[in-house]
């Protein structure tokens, strides 16, 4: 018996808990694209991509605890990686033309 | 004893993702509301990284506690759903160690009919906000009149998919939507605008043209009137099972005729292997045409 079902508390175990979670991050994620699709500035757009980036390694994360998958954390690990390279590459578009990587 | 650990530790997982929502919502907050982009950048990096940081302890804590107690644990969530109708492990022509069907079929019975209502009304609210996150990035993307714009949201909307296909257990698929995504498109589109050039513009979005936006929506409705006559997720009646001998075939002969070990790569690459050299013309002309955009003459 792990934690995730161990903790039965009016029929809400921990795994309801977390799905409910994940859910209220990805409203968050999609209070977060208003600044995304606004801008004004390229550099607010990749601002909000960075926090959705953000975001979305944590409903990652959470949804492998809900589902009671710890492999799926390397799915979070390899979005982590290329949310990073990214924001990087679209910084260095903005600033220097031409210039990605 | 071991109810007392439990305990604390059910409280850390709760405390911990109430505090990473919390932070989260201030730093939505701040990134929607504060005037200039420093101090939205400046919320971003404090409450935003805080934010993360509590809800990956809340995870922590729920999965990384006993090692390889999680392993036995996680069947044991769905034995517990599974339990009225006699569960997927009945299931006849359970795969021969396929995690995916095992997965699948477990995730089948915690949509099924039998469910007790709550855990479907949650599931349903994970599935629904993610809809609604990939339907506007979706839209965004199509309407931004800006290129670079529509490349930015278009990163977001591979967020939203990533989090959906982990959600429907393809990890595989979570991944190559990460991988090629986030990563690989965003980066050869930059390529791509960097050799051409782009226009500036002074609407946010495209004007709809609404004959094509009609022929669009006419398809859409068609495509989702098709929705109906396929088989739900693992159920006993999808025509995969109808001839159990035939997938049987599959599974006890792939490694003996082709050497693989894997029977989806072994049906991809030597059943059916001309159909796979087709992809790869089409990938291969891609890769000229990526040569010719880039005008080079190797990759290097």
């Amino acid at each position: 018996m792990s934690v995730l079902d161990a903790a039965i508390v009016a029929g809400y175990t921990v795994t309801d808990f977390l799905l409910v979670a994940a859910a209220a991050f990805t409203v968050l994620a999609i209070g977060m694209l208003y600044r995304a699709v606004k801008g004004p500035t390229m550099q607010d757009r990749v601002l909000a991509v960075n926090v959705l980036g953000t975001n979305t390694v944590v409903i990652l994360a959470i949804l492998s605890a809900a589902l009671g998958e710890p492999t799926f954390l390397d799915i979070a690990l390899v979005y982590a990686l290329l949310n990073f390279l990214m924001a990087i590459a679209i910084s260095k578009f903005t600033v220097e033309r031409g210039g990605v990587l | 004893m071991i109810d007392a650990v439990e305990s604390v530790r059910v409280g850390l997982v709760v405390a911990f993702t109430l505090l990473g929502l919390f932070f989260t919502f201030v730093s939505m907050t701040g990134v929607l509301r504060l005037p200039d982009v420093y101090s939205r950048a400046h919320t971003a990096s404090q409450a935003d990284t805080l934010g993360a940081g509590f809800a990956l302890a809340a995870v922590a804590a729920a999965v990384g506690w006993t090692g390889g107690g999680v392993q036995d644990g996680a069947p044991a969530v769905f034995h517990l759903r599974d339990e009225p109708d006699g569960g997927p492990r009945d299931r006849p022509g359970r795969l021969r160690g396929g995690d995916r069907a095992v997965d699948r079929g477990g995730r089948a019975s915690m949509t099924g009919a039998t469910l007790a209502a709550p855990v479907a009304a949650q599931v349903t609210l994970v599935e629904a906000s993610l809809f609604v996150f990939v339907v506007l990035t979706a839209l965004a993307t199509a309407l931004a009149r800006d290129v670079l714009a529509a490349v930015i949201v278009f990163g977001a909307y591979s967020l939203g998919m990533a989090a959906l296909y982990t959600f429907y257990r393809a990890p595989d698929v979570a991944l190559t939507e990460a991988a090629i995504s986030a990563g690989v498109t965003t980066v050869l589109l930059l390529l791509t605008l960097a050799k051409t050039t782009r226009m500036d513009h002074e609407a946010p979005f495209e004007s709809v043209n609404l004959p094509a936006a009609g022929a669009a929506g006419f398809l859409l409705v068609g495509l989702l009137l098709t929705m109906g006559d396929i088989p739900a997720v693992g159920s006993p009646d999808a025509p995969v099972w109808s001839n159990p001998a035939v997938t049987q075939w599959y599974l006890t002969e792939t490694y003996a005729q082709t050497h693989v070990e894997n029977t989806v790569m072994g049906v991809l690459a030597a059943f059916r292997g001309f159909d796979t050299f087709g992809e790869a013309v089409v990938v291969f002309a891609a890769g000229v045409g990526a040569l010719i955009v880039l005008h080079r003459e190797v990759f290097a």
